[in-house]
């Protein structure tokens, strides 16, 4: 077997520790796809580096990787969502139109394509709201208004963080931002219904400012329906170089 | 989580306050379990993975304090995932070199403790040779700290560093340089065991 290059070494050195950029990161996992010489190599030197992690910890470290393992055992405990009764409607329409579903989605999985995973792991890798920028320069409460609902669905509060933007007019300056975090706590509730009909507005204007990202939380909604026909004609449009996203979506259609 | 607020999290992190950094960890395994447990089919595994990417994560961003990415979230899912896919295509597999037929004695043929047993003394072998050829500063810093458990604020002046991030980052210099001499070591020394699928 070929010896490794430094310069094999350095890449895989760099991808293990964060210093890619988005391209550098797809063409290394392009590489890593085709070629299972590197493969092995990026197995291999990965597991060293666990091993020397593990072997040349001090105990001060060696305490702070038991007690982080210890919090992902905390968080576990608590993972069951509580059983909360809805009263509304359109629970009961998705519940209905799930066991329709549900025959159609035995259909698909027999055909060995779970695009729920998919949409799992483009949501887990996917872009994500960002307002960064807004939280520090803006002061009007119009942006409070949205941040408050933003900062309810980061705190899991899906439900809150629905009543808190149904009050939020039309007009509002930051409307279609909150219809964004709207679909994004339906989709933590599962209600995959609402969360595309929330983005309604923007899919039917193409050059609506957030076209892209309402176009990509689609296009995951649409898989998680098992309708990749009408997920991947959302994600051919934005795989132009011209949208935030262009790279995860072009990704997801490899994958479709 | 928004970028400026988790590099206030991560400074606050590097001084000893870490209830912001638990709170990111919780939540990024949170976004990322139902997505590293179906690549893996299992929780545990999800999970192992996860946390040998936070260890690095934590020792580049925290203690080395190097910019972040755009995309954490989608770094770490991009590390654990190539990482599975990697270790799933190398699997210490059966070889034609088995003259005696060796592995038909073992109900798992990859693993048989003589190959295992060879593996391991050809890395503490990469090992040895790496450390000794590693700088004094090297060899005093993995003995002081990893062996004997003194601090690093403790060694920073007996070992005449500038500063406290001066003797941090020589302890990181020196990790890397020996993770680089022992894969080279064993790449070089590669025992027949171990082959690609």
């Amino acid at each position: 077997m070929q010896e490794p290059t430094d310069q094999d070494m350095e890449l895989i050195r760099r991808f293990l520790e964060f210093e890619m950029t988005p391209e550098e990161l797809a063409a290394f996992e392009s590489r890593l796809e085709s070629d299972s010489v590197f493969a092995q190599l990026m197995a291999e030197y990965q597991e060293l580096q666990r091993t020397i992690h593990t072997n040349f910890s001090s105990p001060e470290e060696e305490q702070q990787r038991q007690k982080w393992a210890g919090w992902l055992e905390e968080k576990d405990t608590n993972t069951a969502k509580p059983i909360r009764p809805n009263q509304r409607w359109w629970l009961s329409a998705a519940a209905a139109a799930a066991v329709i579903l549900g025959l159609f989605v035995g259909y698909q999985s027999s055909l060995g394509v779970d695009y729920g995973a998919l949409a799992a792991e483009a949501r887990a890798q996917g872009p994500e709201l960002k307002y960064g920028a807004l939280r520090t320069t803006a002061s009007s409460t119009e942006a409070q208004a949205l941040l408050e609902g933003y900062d309810l669905l980061q705190a899991e509060q899906y439900e809150a963080c629905l009543a808190h933007f149904s009050s939020i007019s039309t007009v509002h300056p930051y409307y279609d931002d909150g219809l964004l975090v709207q679909s994004i706590a339906h989709q933590h509730l599962e209600q995959w219904e609402a969360a595309h009909n929330v983005l309604e507005p923007i899919l039917q204007q193409e050059n609506h400012p957030k076209f892209g990202m309402a176009a990509w939380q689609a296009s995951l909604i649409y898989l998680e329906k098992n309708q990749p026909e009408s997920a991947r004609k959302l994600l051919e449009k934005i795989a132009q170089p011209h949208y935030r996203m262009a790279v995860e979506a072009k990704q997801l259609l490899e994958q479709l | 989580m928004i970028l400026n607020d988790l590099e206030h999290v991560l400074e606050a992190a590097a001084k000893g306050d870490e209830r912001g950094y638990r709170l990111f960890f919780t939540t990024l395994w949170r976004d990322l379990k139902p997505a590293l447990t179906r690549l893996t089919n299992s929780e545990q595994t999800g999970k192992d993975l996860f946390l040998s990417s936070m260890i690095t994560f934590w020792e580049v961003f925290v203690v080395q304090q190097k910019p972040l990415p755009n995309n954490v979230k989608g770094y770490v899912f991009a590390i654990c995932r190539n990482g599975w896919y990697a270790q799933k295509r190398w699997a210490p597999r059966e070889i034609s070199q088995d003259p005696f037929n060796m592995s038909e004695q073992f109900s798992d043929a990859g693993s048989y403790p003589f190959r295992e047993e060879e593996a391991r003394y050809q890395r503490q072998r990469a090992m040895a040779i790496a450390l000794e050829e590693a700088t004094e500063k090297c060899q005093c810093l993995f003995e002081q700290h990893i062996e004997r458990g003194i601090a690093l604020k403790d060694l920073e002046k007996p070992l005449g560093y500038p500063s406290y991030q001066a003797i941090v980052q020589a302890k990181y210099n020196c990790k890397k340089r020996l993770i680089a001499r022992v894969f080279q070591l064993l790449q070089k020394q590669k025992p027949v065991i171990l082959t690609a699928k």
